[in-house]
């Protein structure tokens, strides 16, 4: 049937096209200047004397409006660019559809809202309706959009590198090997998946092509975890975490905050623990891990030591718990480690009181392992979990149905002896750039008759294939997924293959049968879902996941107290030493294992705890790269046998000594891409199917050349002054407003101002308004709104997230390395990250002074050491700092063109067009929020920027990523300043729409809590609250009145509109150094 | 350069009073002489050196251009500045030109109503150094912006948008202050200039004649002419004296009243001023020294002017050093942590505490030399000290601008700026700019003013012949 457009009614028409607020509100005032023909002045024209100046202004002004403002006979058009498309889209205004994105590494999958426009996917957030999750999402969700525009991706066939089209590939390949059915001398290799349409086809694929093998990779899949779960749970089950009701977490080298989430959204239930009025108090949070990570800068007590040596640490603690418990076999399957140590080394008394706590609050403890330690450890910690009463009301167990498949080593010795000919390549991965670097894969998978990789970026493994298939971005492709909790998901697609793409599911369809389409593909899994029990189809493709079909509970099927022999024999490593280093090689929080390496956004978000960006380190702590005679930037090489990689030292607090922790994922030299080429370096070569995680007996190198490093903060301490404050519970229980007495704020002077500026909270009565030398113009204060955050502490882990959705939702353009180093970063609300210790607060009381005892970039001249950090008791603090929307701005006052100005509803708004670029309000502002384009980051190539106008102009590379840009925000050309804006654009879609539904009726106060800003959204936390101070029943006026609630840099009377909640610690008194815990701040005045 | 000491006064009137003055001419040079030595450096061929120091100039001031051209066609990225430092020797630049413009004035306004006779050898040559450092000056804060383009929206244009200038900002008092300055200072030069420029015209032939005579404005030296023209200096004078105090006094509230901790201190004004006429006088100097002794003007320009100048410079560089040794007791005294913190780097721990010593040695101690006689006349150590001080002046820009900006408020945006070479270009660029000017302007205007030099020769004075009796007659008692 023919779809007719109707055109909308007249009345709808004129609120779209509206020219101000005055329009669509049809006031009479703006009836009335409607009227006028000179609008502006007429009055005076008439009844006064006219100046000569007043005359010339008129003429001029009234020339202009000529144009827009006050022609009367323009027709009325509708205008219908879009022509295809669905029914119930409103020009101008975003669709949002629900979907699910496979989780990094496989397993579970993150539910997500996706905002389109016209078509084109333009945000990805998190899904509040899924069950278990609250809507936050990760910065890699975030970034993961703009992979989707990769001006790098791969667009077409390629036969041995070459271009081909896809009927060659399908008539020279794909139907002779449909003809064959046979599977034999074939392989497949896959990612791990929880999706069950995809688990139907492959096994239909296996079915169709006997003899078939199938092996799954990924580079950083918690092999351990996985090994020690088949024995205990059965190799179909997985456990999942939930922390809600935890009191006391104990994470061993698990990173559950950061890319290690244990349950289906476990930094939102760790948040709702760390609550200091939750009942019972907060949870208490203990890590043992070798580098910093989020898990540990959120800790109330972290123990530093080598990932090997986490084993020992759980297995002292297991006889602890065992002894406490009375529980002996738990003793025994303990002492099987500690038996073969010198406990002397540990920091027993941390193990101890850490042990007594756990089991004082048995029940509601867990302990977490990370999933690449070694499956002796988990089974350890099973049994601990199990002691503990863990399993139940925190770890349940949920049988996903898991299929097995062969392992990396098989795929190795199999294509080694032939018995694999045709291998298809589907994984997220790189195999030949990611496989253990002793498998020598790359150079095994160049024999291969046919190597067909199916991949939507080129990588390592392309240069090898036979033949390459350009793959589908998740948003472009059908599929379904269980979330790690057993919710069946559904993953729809958001826009058709921008290069033709071919998803994972229709490539499987494609070797069973001859339709092979985004549509038979939907059959597919709509079949699943009926299959699944699903009912309501449209129901569950809009909410994003099905209310039926939930997977049943696992069970124990091992006993890990029947493991005492693995634990016996597992291998335990020396304390690394000078000579004998150990590496640990981790996730990279910026590109995962590689996938993200062609990410701009990803790239340039700083590390949460190195502030590094383009760039992955060989991090060490102050006094091993002091004992080593290393610094900052020096390249070195780190041989392992005959493995060796090169990187550059950087020095990192609260590094276990004689660790280097060094990220996976970086391509160095091998990238060709636009992005990644050149950025990092490959650590990859260092990781072996003995050692996947952490490398022992490691030797460094100096090579003697230095290598620039893009920090985008070089400091570590506040210098004594109390900026990102925190207390413990007892100071929140004495003095619940102690936060707002730290630093300078405990003595600010008087105001004595003789300047009153506006009274945005109508609390004096008869306030004068501000005088404009233009009638009309006076500033007003808007009655209904004032806009205002708060960002508390006590749950920002630091993580990125919001750095990365206010990327996304404000077009704000990466910058490249050059330029960070430059410091000339973009991001406008950025992560400040601190590191306190109570070697700097003893100091500062004893001096009273500042004291930069971590030496800077500049300052590297300074040996290293002399100012020492104590990285036993070293803690982290990480603080998002935007525009802090300022009542009393600084920057305001001095900008000569009037470019940034207040609005009435409490924004210090931001002129573009009006800027001229004096950059005098970044200088001014004191939390130097604002963000200067020096050259034309969104236009020009970031390689040429000096090039100026003789750089090419961004050509066909970039159109793509021009599709990704958000219609409701302009993007900022070189020489204006910008800045954070409360996401003004969904202010003012709420205040519009509020105003429309208003009608006539003078209730235009948008509702309480109805829309959020782009940064609030991210976080899965639940850090950032945004709200009307003027609406009454908004989150934000509660947080507002929290004790803990400060303002930041109070002292110069800013009067800032973001506030800040203090961080509150729970420190265990008996641990050994707690009382320094969480009062660094405490102590600076 | 030789010792000036060595003219010989025997024949000054004031000698015959008993008082003993040193005369600002020397070798009793008859008016004649003095009209024929600085027209003839118009009117002749300029000497080999002129074109060794011009061509260079242009070729800076060609640097200048095109650096301007690069800054402009690709944005403010090819200079150093980053967040937190966001002026880098862009503002340094002006402020030191800025501050280099201010001796002119004040050797032509105050010191004129404060009958400082000294004065006329140099107001001329000053002045215009005024003027061409209040144009070096101009180039940085008006191409420093982000869209040049866009650099009218800081002029009061009436427009359709209705927005007007924000009248706050101290970035719009600077334009104001400026270009006031700048007019001001044009015409009082101007019409300094008018009387000189009728004797060149009427030495003068042809194409010079004529154009000497148009800017002369029917000049004929009668005695009501003079009479206005006194009057109109007079007042011009008063005009200008002020804007002295206030040109630099505004620009040092770009930074007075902002918040940034280093910047924000109430002793700006005065301290800005004193500096600028520091800084004015060095930049007198290091012009005049050279130039007296390649055009031969050592009796115009003698021992007695730089000695005052020198003790101008010894005087207000002391001012300087106070005013330093004050910025860094209040913070203390004040016990703000911010404020405290950036003294604190500055002088200790920052990465710029060379910087802060440079200035410090170069504008406090250098100086300090002048309380001794000898130094003030050994043109050498004069013209070494003076250079010192040139130099110590941009560094306390620098030391104030950027190195503030770069420790302020939070820490983690703590940052490091160095200039980039597009800035290293553009300010030897602004000195090529500066010394083109200046030579050129050497070519066609007579840098003495003439007839305001003729006004302090004894001879002008109306007793001076009773005096020339008096001794006659006392030498005769004597015999």
């Amino acid at each position: 049937m023919k779809r007719k457009w109707h055109h909308p009614a007249e009345e709808e028409a004129s609120r779209i096209h509206w020219r101000s607020l005055g329009e669509l509100e049809g006031s009479g005032e703006f009836k009335g200047w409607l009227e006028r023909e000179f609008p502006q002045g007429a009055q005076e024209l008439e009844f006064d004397e006219t100046s000569r100046r007043s005359f010339v202004k008129l003429m001029g002004a009234s020339t202009a409006l000529a144009g827009f403002g006050v022609s009367c006979s323009r027709p009325l058009e509708h205008l219908v660019p879009f022509n295809d498309h669905v029914e119930w889209i409103v020009p101008g205004k975003f669709l949002y559809y629900s979907t699910a994105k496979p989780r990094l590494g496989g397993l579970g999958c993150d539910p997500l809202v996706v905002t389109t426009f016209e078509g084109r996917p333009t945000k990805v957030d998190g899904n509040r309706l899924h069950p278990g999750v609250n809507g936050g999402s990760t910065a890699f969700t975030q970034a993961s959009i703009l992979d989707l525009y990769d001006q790098d991706r791969s667009k077409g066939y390629l036969k041995k590198s070459a271009e081909t089209t896809r009927a060659d590939f399908e008539e020279s390949f794909l139907l002779p090997f449909r003809e064959s059915k046979s599977g034999a001398k074939v392989g497949m290799l896959i990612s791990d998946s929880t999706s069950p349409t995809r688990r139907v086809l492959l096994d239909e694929v296996v079915k169709a092509y006997p003899g078939m093998r199938l092996f799954s990779y990924e580079a950083l899949s918690p092999v351990g975890a996985r090994a020690a779960e088949t024995d205990l749970y059965g190799a179909t089950a997985l456990p999942v975490v939930n922390l809600s009701g935890a009191t006391r977490i104990l994470s061993l080298d698990c990173d559950f905050l950061g890319n290690e989430p244990v349950g289906e959204d476990s930094l939102t239930e760790y948040s709702a623990t760390r609550n200091p009025d939750r009942e019972g108090g907060p949870s208490r949070l203990y890590s043992v891990e070798s580098a910093f990570t989020l898990t540990g800068g959120q800790a109330d007590h972290r123990y530093r030591i080598a990932a090997s040596q986490v084993l020992p640490v759980a297995a002292m603690l297991a006889k602890e718990v065992g002894a406490a418990l009375g529980d002996a076999a738990l003793v025994s399957l303990a002492d099987a480690v500690v038996s073969r140590l010198v406990p002397v080394v540990f920091k027993q008394d941390w193990i101890r009181e850490c042990a007594v706590d756990l089991v004082a609050q048995k029940g509601t403890s867990v302990i977490l392992l990370g999933g690449r330690q070694p499956k002796a450890a988990h089974v350890l910690v099973a049994a601990l979990n199990r002691a503990l009463g863990a399993y139940g009301p925190l770890i349940s167990l949920v049988d996903h149905k898991l299929a097995s498949y062969e392992g990396i080593s098989a795929l190795s010795s199999a294509v080694e002896a032939g018995e694999i000919e045709t291998l298809f390549v589907l994984n997220e991965g790189d195999v030949a750039y990611d496989a253990p670097s002793n498998l020598a894969v790359a150079t095994k998978l160049a024999k291969l008759k046919n190597l067909v990789q199916l991949g939507y970026r080129s990588n390592e493994t392309t240069k090898l294939s036979t033949w390459h298939i350009p793959g589908a971005h998740f948003l472009e492709s059908w599929g379904d997924h269980y979330s790690l909790s057993g919710v069946y998901s559904v993953q729809q697609p958001m826009i058709n293959p921008l290069w033709g793409g071919v998803s994972e599911g229709r490539f499987l369809l494609s070797l069973l049968q001859e339709d092979a389409s985004g549509n038979a593909l939907l059959d597919r899994v709509k079949k699943t879902f009926a299959a699944i029990g699903g009912i309501d189809w449209s129901l569950a493709l809009r909410d994003g996941y099905a209310r039926e079909g939930k997977l049943a509970a696992g069970a124990f099927s091992g006993d890990p107290g029947a493991q005492a022999e693995a634990l016996s024999k597992a291998p335990l490593a020396d304390f690394p030493h000078a000579n004998g280093l150990e590496v640990t090689l981790t996730s990279s929080s910026a590109v995962y294992d590689g996938r993200f390496a062609n990410n701009g956004w990803m790239q340039e978000a700083p590390d949460p705890i190195t502030k590094l960006t383009w760039d992955n380190a060989a991090l060490m702590s102050f006094s091993s790269a002091a004992e080593l005679g290393l610094e900052d930037g020096d390249l070195v090489e780190l041989t392992v046998g005959d493995r060796r990689v090169k990187a550059p030292v950087l020095r990192s607090p609260g590094q276990a000594d004689f660790v280097v922790s060094l990220a996976l994922g970086y391509y160095g030299d091998l990238a060709t891409a636009t992005v990644s080429k050149g950025v990092g370096f490959n650590a990859y070569p260092l990781l072996t199917t003995a050692q996947p995680y952490f490398v022992t007996s490691a030797l460094v190198r100096k090579i003697g050349t230095k290598y620039p490093l893009a920090l985008t903060a070089e400091h570590y301490s506040m210098e004594g002054r109390a900026i990102a404050r925190e207390g413990t519970v007892d100071m929140l229980k004495e003095e619940p407003d102690f936060a707002q007495y730290q630093g300078m704020d405990s003595h600010i002077p008087e105001n004595v101002s003789l300047y009153e500026g506006p009274d945005y909270m109508g609390n004096q009565e008869n306030a004068t308004p501000l005088i404009s030398p233009i009638p009309g113009h006076e500033f007003r204060v808007d009655p209904n709104h004032q806009w205002a955050m708060t960002v508390d502490l006590n749950t920002c882990i630091g993580c990125n997230a919001c750095v990365i959705a206010c990327q996304s939702e404000n077009n704000i353009p990466i910058v490249g390395k050059e330029q960070v180093i430059n410091g000339r970063e973009m991001h406008w609300i950025r992560m400040d990250r601190y590191f306190t210790s109570p070697k700097d607060k003893e100091i500062i009381s004893q001096r009273g002074g500042a004291l930069d005892y971590l030496t800077g970039a500049e300052s590297t001249k300074d040996t290293p050491g002399r100012r020492t950090i104590d990285d036993d008791q070293v803690e982290m603090i990480s603080q998002p700092v935007a525009c802090q929307q300022c009542e009393s701005a600084p920057c305001e006052t001095v900008c000569p063109v009037n470019a940034t100005v207040h609005t009435g509803d409490g924004l210090n708004a931001m002129t573009y067009n009006r800027c001229i670029g004096t950059r005098y309000c970044a200088n001014n502002c004191p939390y130097t929020a604002r963000r200067f384009n020096y050259y034309d980051y969104n236009k020009r190539p970031l390689d040429q920027l000096e090039l100026g106008p003789l750089a090419p102009a961004s050509g066909a590379a970039t159109t793509t990523q021009r599709l990704l840009k958000n219609p409701n925000v302009t993007v900022r050309m070189r020489g204006v300043i910008e800045k954070c804006t409360y996401c003004v654009q969904r202010i003012n879609a709420a205040k519009i729409g509020a105003k429309t539904a208003a009608r006539d009726s003078a209730d235009i106060q948008v509702k309480a809590n109805s829309f959020t800003v782009a940064c609030q959204d991210a976080c899965g936390a639940g850090a950032i609250t945004f709200g009307n101070l003027k609406a009454e029943g908004d989150k934000i006026l509660a947080v507002k009145k929290n004790p803990r609630n400060y303002d930041l840099l109070k002292y110069i009377g800013t009067r800032p509109r973001t506030s800040y909640l203090a961080r509150i610690k729970n420190p265990n008194p008996k641990m050994p150094g707690a009382e320094m815990v969480g009062t660094v701040t405490s102590k600076m005045h | 350069m030789a010792d000036t000491n060595t003219a010989n006064t025997a024949v000054h009137p004031t000698e015959a009073e008993g008082v003993v003055r040193e005369p600002l001419v020397l070798n009793n040079r008859s008016l004649g002489w003095i009209t024929e030595r600085i027209c003839g450096i118009v009117e002749n061929r300029q000497p080999f050196i002129w074109w060794v120091l011009f061509v260079p100039s242009v070729l800076l001031f060609l640097c200048l251009v095109f650096s301007l051209v690069y800054l402009v066609s690709t944005g403010v990225g090819v200079w150093g500045m980053n967040h937190p430092v966001a002026w880098g020797w862009d503002i340094v630049n002006f402020v030191f030109w800025i501050g280099i413009g201010h001796a002119g004035t004040l050797i032509s306004a105050i010191l004129f109503l404060t009958r400082q006779k000294w004065r006329t050898s140099v107001n001329r040559a000053s002045e215009a150094m005024t003027l061409i450092a209040v144009m070096c000056a101009g180039i940085f804060p008006g191409f420093h912006v982000g869209r040049f383009w866009m650099v009218w929206f800081l002029a009061p244009v009436p427009n359709s948008n209705a927005i007007w200038q924000n009248f706050k900002s101290p970035l719009l008092w600077d334009v104001f202050a400026v270009s006031t300055y700048f007019i001001v200072s044009v015409i009082f030069w101007y019409i300094g200039l008018i009387p000189d420029l009728a004797t060149l015209r009427d030495r003068g032939k042809g194409i010079a004649k004529k154009l000497y005579g148009f800017f002369a404005l029917g000049w004929r030296g009668g005695n009501r002419q003079w009479h206005h023209y006194e009057m109109a200096y007079l007042i011009l004078a008063a005009l200008s004296t002020p804007l002295v105090l206030s040109v630099h006094s505004v620009v040092s509230f770009d930074f007075a009243t902002s918040v940034v901790p280093g910047w924000h201190t109430t002793i700006f004004p005065p301290y800005f001023v004193a500096g600028a006429i520091f800084g004015g006088f060095a930049m007198v100097l290091t012009l005049m020294l050279p130039i007296r002794k390649l055009y031969g003007l050592e009796d115009l320009i003698t021992g007695k002017h730089v000695d005052n100048m020198a003790k101008i410079i010894l005087l207000t560089g002391t001012i300087v050093g106070y005013a330093y040794i004050m910025e860094l007791f209040i913070s203390y005294y004040a016990a703000n942590k911010f404020e405290g913190d950036a003294f604190h780097m500055r002088i200790l721990s920052g990465p710029y505490t060379w910087a802060y010593y440079c200035m410090f040695f170069c504008n406090v101690i250098a100086p300090q030399v002048f309380w001794f006689h000898w130094a003030r006349h050994n043109l050498w150590m004069v013209f070494i000290i003076v250079n010192f001080v040139n130099f110590g002046m941009w560094f306390e820009r620098f030391v104030i601008i950027p190195t503030s900006l770069a420790r302020d408020f939070l820490p983690g945006q703590w940052g490091y700026y160095s200039a980039s070479w597009v800035e290293k270009l553009m300010f030897a660029g602004s000195f090529g700019m500066f010394f083109m000017l200046f030579l050129i302007f050497i070519r066609f205007l007579p840098i003495i003013a003439v007839s305001e030099v003729k006004g302090v020769l004894p001879e002008s004075d109306p007793h001076y012949h009773d005096w020339k009796r008096l001794r006659e007659k006392r030498r005769g008692a004597g015999k």
